[in-house]
């Protein structure tokens, strides 16, 4: 499964982990993980991109200031139990 | 001689001079019109040469002109002439505004928040403040260009020093919906310092301070038909902001180094006929724009437009990716055609990354290397889009039928 | 745009991007192969019609998609080494074909090292076609092929699509 850690600061200008996270969801329809430090990147950052893409979010773990969270599959605008 | 100075001088005589020119870089630079330049050659050697911080005439003199281009740039933007703070180039400007107000900033937050179409001057800076402790995160944008709303109102809270988002895309003309993101930052952070990079709007489309809440715009001489050398940062009285060059002060407190008083000059009065004539300019630049456009979607397969179409997207921006050539190849292919353009291709030896711009609104990688960039002025006419739309598709044809994609793409259908 | 590096082209880089010579597919080509990849910004595709008696080289074209120096790369390697042996052409780097095109800017050095890439895969094809492998060809890679291999495989590992194959 990608994992796509948004707590690395990229040193270039492009691939910043936020938006890698967004091409990926643009060009894949599988799951990924994602890693966050919510007081830089907030969860409900990452809910609001996946919802755009049709997809939903849950809290995996969270130690400290690390906070790990699956984005499903496209939903296809079924609503799915959690 | 050195061996570059060699290469150059002999490259210029093999491309020799072609029977037409016309020039469309402006996004990268561009020439001055007569009218500035006769604005400008006094100050070099017969009036207000001096320094314009020194008591005698020619001194006082340059801080005459000075302070007449700081009137007048900062009326034409809505704001006080102390407002104005001038630089040597919109990338200083923009360093300026990010390094120096993060770090007056810096107890209240450590947290940048930049678009992801940002112009390297804006990008960099805020990535090289890592080093003191701050992190920078990017908007996404759509496939238009235009930033995520809703993403961004999520990334503002109290940690938040800074924002930076530029009125319009340097590279695929979009207009962000800057009021609306002012707003609600305003609304989550009041004490977000709020800059937008301006280079690209200004003269194109209206800018009023007093009607849009920024705290700090940059603005260039350059890109609006002025000479090199000259710039301006708006900084709003009550800002919080540290220089970050140091030397003797000046006129500006915030920039020290002698000012470019011949560039100023011409800066105003480049902007002076450009704002003076804009709506009537902005119309005709759109249609010529529009024309290129059209033209080209129309007679070349393959063509994709970058950003978006008619009114979200400035009116002197024309951005399309060829698809199965490559961009470098194209510029150097119209420039011995006489037509002077630039590319989002990747410049850079063993990789990747063409226009982070590009990346950024979806394309593919291969879509970004073909990319061209053609800026509109008042100074085009029709018969130069029809120079373009005669050369372009033989250009492009030239170099598709020496690449391996159009043969493995005509074997496989 | 992305960074701006000046390019102070040499003439002969100029010169042979006007009028490439040898461009274009090989209808009746012995072997081809192609270095590269789209993502990158820079493909090389080679034909050659090579004597399979005397082992030379008589005709070689090229394809390119890429920069200025990619196009002038590709192509002046394609006249070094017609008429060549295998062997002699297997020698050819991508310094001399730097050199070839009045020097490249160092931040182009990967155009010729990507030619050369071709070059040395379009061989090994060769021979493996033919099932013979002559002693002075080794198993292990070159600089150029890894070079190769390894833009192709970055560009995949970043973004997992497109690749050509032959």
């Amino acid at each position: 499964m990608e994992i796509i850690d948004l707590r690395r600061q990229p040193k270039g200008c492009t691939s910043h982990p936020l938006i890698r996270l967004k091409r990926f969801l643009e060009n894949n329809d599988a799951e990924v993980m994602v890693i966050t430090d919510p007081e830089i990147i907030p969860i409900k950052t990452i809910e609001i991109i996946a919802r755009k893409y049709e997809r939903m979010i849950e809290t995996i773990d969270e130690i400290n200031n690390t906070v790990t969270i699956l984005i499903t599959r496209r939903c296809q605008g079924i609503e799915q139990g959690s | 001689m050195s061996r570059d100075l060699e290469r150059v001088k002999n490259l210029l005589k093999a491309h020799g001079k072609p029977p037409r020119e016309v020039y469309f870089d402006l996004e990268n630079s561009g020439w001055v019109p007569d009218e500035v330049l006769k604005a400008m050659l006094p100050y070099f050697n017969v009036k207000g040469y001096g320094h314009p911080s020194i008591t005698n005439k020619p001194g006082w003199e340059a801080l005459e002109a000075l302070l007449e281009a700081q009137e007048y740039i900062a009326s034409s933007i809505g704001a006080n002439s102390s407002e104005i703070v001038f630089t040597h180039s919109g990338t200083e400007a923009n360093n300026l505004a990010i390094i120096g107000a993060s770090l007056a900033n810096k107890t209240r937050g450590r947290k940048i928040v930049v678009s992801s179409i940002e112009h390297y001057s804006v990008m960099l800076p805020a990535n090289e403040l890592a080093e003191h402790g701050f992190r920078t995160i990017q908007i996404p944008v759509d496939k238009d260009g235009r930033i995520d709303t809703d993403v961004l109102s999520s990334l503002i809270d109290k940690e938040t020093v800074l924002v930076s988002i530029q009125m319009v895309n340097h590279e695929i003309g979009t207009i962000q919906p800057l009021r609306e993101a002012v707003e609600i930052i305003r609304d989550k952070n009041p004490n977000t310092v709020i800059h937008t990079d301006a280079i690209d709007a200004y003269t194109r489309i209206p800018i009023n301070v007093e009607k849009i809440d920024v705290d700090l715009l940059s603005i260039s001489s350059h890109k609006i038909l002025g000479p090199k050398g000259a710039a301006a940062l708006f900084v709003r009285e009550g800002t919080k902001i540290k220089k970050i060059v140091y030397g003797a002060l000046s006129t500006q407190k915030l920039w020290p180094g002698v000012e470019n008083i011949p560039a100023i000059v011409g800066f105003h009065e480049a902007a002076r006929i450009a704002i003076e004539g804009m709506n009537k300019y902005m119309s005709y630049v759109t249609t010529l724009r529009d024309s290129l456009i059209n033209g080209i979607l129309g007679s070349i397969d393959g063509a994709i437009l970058n950003g978006p179409r008619g009114r979200d997207r400035v009116p002197d921006n024309v951005n399309i990716s060829f698809l199965y050539v490559e961009g470098e190849a194209l510029t150097v292919e119209l420039s011995l055609r006489g037509i002077y353009v630039s590319s989002g291709s990747a410049c850079t030896s063993r990789v990747l990354e063409p226009s982070h711009v590009l990346l950024a609104i979806g394309r593919k990688y291969e879509e970004a290397h073909g990319s061209i960039l053609f800026k509109i002025t008042r100074y085009h006419s029709f018969a130069d889009i029809d120079y373009v739309l005669q050369q372009l598709p033989v250009a492009v044809e030239r170099l598709r039928r020496l690449s391996p994609l159009i043969s493995k793409k005509n074997t496989d259908n | 745009m992305s960074t701006r590096i000046p390019l102070p082209y040499s003439s002969k880089v100029l010169d042979l991007f006007r009028n490439p010579k040898n461009a274009g597919r090989m209808k009746d080509a012995t072997i081809s192969a192609t270095a590269g990849s789209p993502a990158c910004g820079d493909v090389i595709t080679l034909y050659l019609k090579i004597n399979d008696e005397k082992e030379v080289i008589e005709k070689a074209s090229f394809e390119s998609y890429g920069c200025a120096a990619n196009i002038a790369a590709a192509s002046i390697m394609t006249e070094m080494i017609k008429g060549k042996t295998i062997h002699e052409a297997w020698n050819i780097s991508w310094k001399m074909i730097s050199d070839e095109l009045g020097g490249l800017p160092p931040i182009k050095y990967h155009c010729s090292i990507l030619a050369v890439g071709a070059l040395k895969r379009a061989i090994r094809a060769y021979y493996k076609k033919k099932g013979t492998m002559p002693d002075w060809l080794s198993e292990k890679l070159t600089k150029e092929e890894l070079q190769a291999i390894e833009e192709e495989k970055l560009i995949e590992k970043l973004y997992g699509r497109f690749k050509i194959e032959e």
